[in-house]
């Protein structure tokens, strides 16, 4: 993974290289955009979040802390955050998607999505649901409980134990 | 149980943002003052950032990539041909002039920074609001329901006495033959251990117990836990609540808290 090619420009653009900014897009552009489709299923909107996340990595590269977690899961957590950000306030407005979701593109896939999906693919069924309600639906544990017409309990466990073992298949 | 093992266990569900309740008001509490939480919630964090990575990449139209660096003001301007040269003080004038307008621009912009930045915190605001706003639904629903079930005139109501594990425990089931609708009033109760939960069992004339839900109680000890509808409410011997784990069992194994016997 670039990742030692991201930190470096990571620091040229807390400096203020504007030219950094474009070389990060190309890194991250997919990513961020695959993240905002699956959770919006939305191809124009989802480009808007794409928008947004490159304009927050420009003000916020001073404040990224490589302590804290690799640029990738940072850019990921942004995208998650404004696509989901996007998400309520449709289901606020109760409004559909637009138009058709593209679907992720068979061009070279980075060795860590395979390596997060066939973590992913290690969980039992109950779990990876559980999981992805929470991660890409964002839902609450009782909000899960509820659709899943689960005990709270059980959706926690589920939840609890399936991130121990993504945690111990990923680290 | 050692109260830490309790954020612990929290710590996958806070960095997916699953928390909520009770859970979320606690944790929130407890992570300043605790460096053990904080780095197993950032490992977590780090897991829930790589779980992005699963969906795969979807490249976005070519012509994003030149609004995101047309927003940050990275377009190139084409260089204009060179002028022959001007009156100096013409020059100097027009340099003080795009200096004016460049400070303004910069003042324009960190303002208008500043003012997204405000938006962004009032937008988390509104959400938190949201949030607690579905909460006291939930809250007034389940109020409800037992207000309805109360008001029923056919509605009964079995006293519960708390057993050796919980001396303290009181419960009164209110429960409905007609509709097997039920709900628990529980007080007293200690947190469960951990890794544990409380489950009720409602005892029909099988004299099989049947599950009927697992709960956490509230931190004053109390519980108010509407049943899910099972068929043996509609001729209930006995019902009882067991220590169990979380995720609840099909059959008793724990030890019993409480216990009523229908009269």
């Amino acid at each position: 993974m670039p990742e030692s090619r991201a930190h470096g420009l990571l620091r040229r653009l807390a400096r203020g290289e504007q030219a950094a900014l474009g070389e990060f897009y190309d890194l991250y552009a997919g990513l961020v955009h695959g993240m905002a489709v699956r959770v919006l299923r939305d191809a124009s909107e989802a480009e808007d979040v794409v928008q947004e996340v490159f304009v927050q990595v420009w003000r916020q590269a001073g404040r990224y802390d490589p302590g804290r977690g690799s640029p990738e899961a940072w850019v990921c957590t942004m995208a998650r955050t404004r696509a989901l950000d996007r998400l309520r306030r449709r289901v606020s407005r109760r409004e559909e998607p637009s138009e058709a979701a593209p679907s992720p593109s068979g061009g070279p896939t980075p060795d860590t999505a395979l390596a997060v999906r066939a973590a992913l693919g290690s969980l039992s069924d109950e779990q990876r649901k559980a999981v992805e309600l929470a991660y890409f639906e964002g839902l609450t544990q009782s909000e899960i409980a509820r659709r899943l017409g689960e005990p709270l309990g059980t959706v926690k466990t589920r939840i609890r134990t399936g991130m121990m073992r993504l945690r111990e298949t990923l680290t | 149980m050692s109260s830490v093992d309790r954020f612990l266990e929290l710590a996958p569900l806070a960095a997916l943002d699953a928390l909520d309740g009770q859970d979320l008001l606690d944790f929130r509490e407890h992570l300043p003052g605790c460096a053990e939480c904080q780095a197993e919630l950032a490992a977590y964090e780090e897991v829930a950032g790589r779980m992005g990575a699963s969906v795969g990449a979807v490249p976005p139209r070519p012509a994003v990539r030149d609004r995101v660096l047309a927003s940050i003001g990275a377009t190139v301007a084409t260089p204009r041909p060179r002028r022959p040269a001007q009156r100096w003080w013409l020059a100097a004038l027009a340099t003080a002039a795009a200096a004016a307008l460049a400070l303004d621009l910069l003042a324009t912009r960190a303002e208008l920074e500043r003012m997204r930045d405000r938006a962004a915190a009032l937008e988390r605001q509104v959400e938190q609001a949201r949030h607690e706003v579905s909460q006291l639904r939930d809250e007034l629903v389940e109020a409800r329901s037992v207000r309805d079930l109360v008001a029923r005139p056919e509605s009964r109501l079995t006293s519960l006495a708390g057993l050796k594990p919980a001396p303290e425990a009181r419960g009164r089931m209110i429960w409905n033959a007609a509709t097997r609708e039920a709900v628990l009033l529980a007080s007293g109760l200690d947190r469960a251990p951990a890794g544990k939960a409380y489950e009720i069992w409602v005892i029909g004339p099988s004299g099989q117990p049947v599950p009927a839900g697992v709960f956490q109680p509230r931190p004053d000890g109390s519980a108010v836990v509407p049943l899910p509808q099972v068929e043996d409410t509609a001729l209930p011997r006995t019902f009882a609540v067991t220590v169990e784990p979380a995720a609840g069992s099909a059959s008793p194994t724990g030890p019993m808290v409480l216990a009523g016997a229908v009269s």
